[in-house]
């Protein structure tokens, strides 16, 4: 009896202080939320985490939208993301059926040289890159931009899809074979219908990273037509510094939503991504 | 898994037709010309003076050496080792404490949701929350003014090395459940007739977690360690966000210091040389991260 309620205690204990780290886990998004809520005048004059006096909201995406043209870089990145992440998985997919299931010569060294785009930093890329735009003409073009987040999003496609066809067992290929069937119905009516998680985990996982990207942004596009969502928001936050700090969270937490929507929606096929490309499991 | 052949690679010799490569060609064709290509090229970039504007001039290994004796770079890399130092002692210490205790408390499954929340955001997004909390009217100044513990606000980013510690904080708030998620991963590993044995046999909570947990942990730990130092080279996002690398380059680490040479002052020729340098490190840190993953499965 007195070991359950010391245990009871210690367990309280502990209870509370991860309470109390989650409040603190929890402030900067509240703050997030509180300030985009404000006026600009609102923010200036009260205190920091003051209730807000009236319901800004609205007002500021409007203001963030059409005013300070946001709209633009947010709907470019939601079509990378989308399309760059769609693109980079059906190549990836078909790299990885080619290199587990068709029996080709040096099959594992193509494959480390396409897994090898995932062990540099991002920055070994960037002058060249930079350079080979210009010269192609594809620098500040939404088309560059398209390719680029492609061809950085398939090394780990590669890796995830080669590792979990693998798993898949060669005897239904063998059957449909025999039957008569070409290796482009193989893959279309056999592999990727049974490939619904890796293809889940990929499209939430690289739609978020290309989404999430400000470095590549910076330096191969330079006009709001191209420009994607992140780039915009350091620049936001660049240029209404001491103006208008409500316009900035707003900004901020449109920019995140689309992300933390399908986060809240998919929260084990996140957390699966994570896994993969941290630990390769 | 990390690697391993495919069944079809090894043994049997009876290799397929050429028009099988065309399913490889699209994804291998884009790694070679935007991923490959370029590594090559900077190599290459790394041993001359270019500066966009002019012909590139062959000057030898003068990059690499400037790095070791420019005194923006030799700040740089001492900052770029204080990241490395704090980011294996808070974010990593803190998910592992969080990830030992998180299955012995009420709620854990909503709690640990709540840690997660930083992974589904923005580099740039978390750092202008924390930008806004450390600025002159934010968060950290108003609670301390109201406590009385300064007189007039502060502006922490201008500070050195406060700075260094804020963009850390915001890191911390980053990474913590990452670090989490690849401890309770270790921690699912260890059978639990062990921890079961340990407290029939009497051991404490404390004695539990130094003498059972941890060294069962150390295989991940070793593995999380790597994943830390590599992350923490490549930080980018946070620090350009929140000081930009400023005041006067005092805060940049080797990734923002590569940007700034490169894009902001256009010495394409050293740019490319701290790339290389950075790249190179976390070459190294990512091979030993293989050879023990390999060694572990």
């Amino acid at each position: 009896m007195k070991d359950k309620i010391k245990i009871n205690i210690n367990k309280s204990i502990l209870f509370i202080i991860m309470l109390l780290l989650c409040l603190a886990w929890l402030v900067p998004v509240y703050f997030l939320i509180l300030i985009s809520f404000k006026s600009s005048k609102d923010y200036a004059s009260s205190a920091f985490w003051a209730i807000p006096k009236s319901f800004q909201l609205f007002n500021n995406i409007k203001y963030v939208f059409i005013e300070t043209k946001f709209i633009k870089p947010f709907l470019n990145s939601l079509f990378y993301a989308i399309f760059g992440s769609c693109i980079s998985i059906f190549f990836s997919s078909l790299a990885g059926f080619g290199l587990t299931k068709l029996k080709l010569r040096g099959a594992f060294f193509i494959f480390i040289i396409i897994w090898s785009g995932m062990i540099f930093p991002i920055q070994i890329y960037l002058i060249p890159l930079y350079k080979a735009y210009l010269t192609l003409n594809l620098y500040n073009t939404k088309l560059g931009m398209l390719l680029i987040y492609i061809a950085i999003t398939i090394p780990f496609c590669v890796f995830v899809f080669r590792n979990y066809f693998m798993s898949l067992p060669d005897d239904y290929i063998e059957a449909a074979k025999i039957d008569g069937c070409t290796n482009m119905q193989i893959y279309f009516r056999i592999i990727l219908p049974n490939s619904f998680a890796p293809v889940a985990i990929l499209v939430l996982f690289q739609g978020s990273y290309i989404w999430n990207d400000l470095i590549l942004g910076m330096v191969l596009s330079g006009s709001n037509n191209v420009r994607p969502i992140m780039n915009a928001l350091s620049l936001l936050n660049a240029v209404y510094t001491g103006k208008n700090v409500p316009v900035i969270m707003t900004g901020n937490l449109l920019s995140g939503l689309p992300i933390i929507i399908a986060y809240l929606m998919l929260q084990k096929y996140f957390i699966q991504g994570l896994k993969i490309q941290t630990a390769g499991e | 898994m990390i690697f391993g052949r495919g069944k079809f690679a090894k043994g049997k010799k009876n290799y397929s037709a050429f028009s099988n490569y065309l399913y490889v060609a699209p994804a291998l064709l884009m790694v070679l010309a935007f991923l490959i290509a370029p590594i090559i090229f900077v190599l290459y970039v790394s041993f001359t003076d270019w500066d966009l504007l002019h012909p590139m001039n062959f000057i030898g290994i003068k990059n690499y050496i400037k790095i070791f004796s420019d005194p923006n770079l030799l700040i740089s890399i001492k900052n770029t080792l204080i990241w490395v130092v704090f980011i294996l002692a808070i974010p990593m210490v803190l998910g592992l404490i969080l990830a030992v205790f998180i299955k012995n408390v009420w709620f854990s499954d909503q709690i640990k949701s709540i840690f997660y929340i930083p992974l589904a955001m923005s580099g740039a997004g978390i750092g202008i929350i924390w930008y806004w909390i450390f600025s002159r009217t934010g968060f950290l100044n108003s609670i301390l003014m109201f406590f009385g513990a300064i007189a007039a606000p502060k502006s922490w980013l201008l500070i050195i090395p406060q700075n260094t510690f804020a963009m850390i904080a915001a890191v911390t708030w980053q990474t913590t459940g990452l670090n989490m998620i690849l401890f309770l991963m270790g921690l699912q590993n260890i059978p639990i007739e062990v921890l079961e044995a340990a407290k029939i046999d009497g051991s404490n909570e404390w004695h539990t977690f130094t003498k059972i947990i941890l060294p069962l942990l150390k295989p991940i730990t070793t593995i999380v360690i790597i994943l830390n130092i590599i992350g923490s080279f490549k930080i980018f996002d946070i620090i350009w966000v929140m000081t930009a690398g400023g005041p006067a380059r005092s805060s940049e680490t080797l990734a923002v210091s590569m940007y700034k040479e490169s894009f902001s002052l256009h010495r394409m020729g050293y740019g490319s040389s701290i790339a290389v340098i950075l790249s190179l490190i976390i070459f190294i840190a990512g091979i030993g991260y293989l050879k023990i993953a390999a060694r572990e499965k």
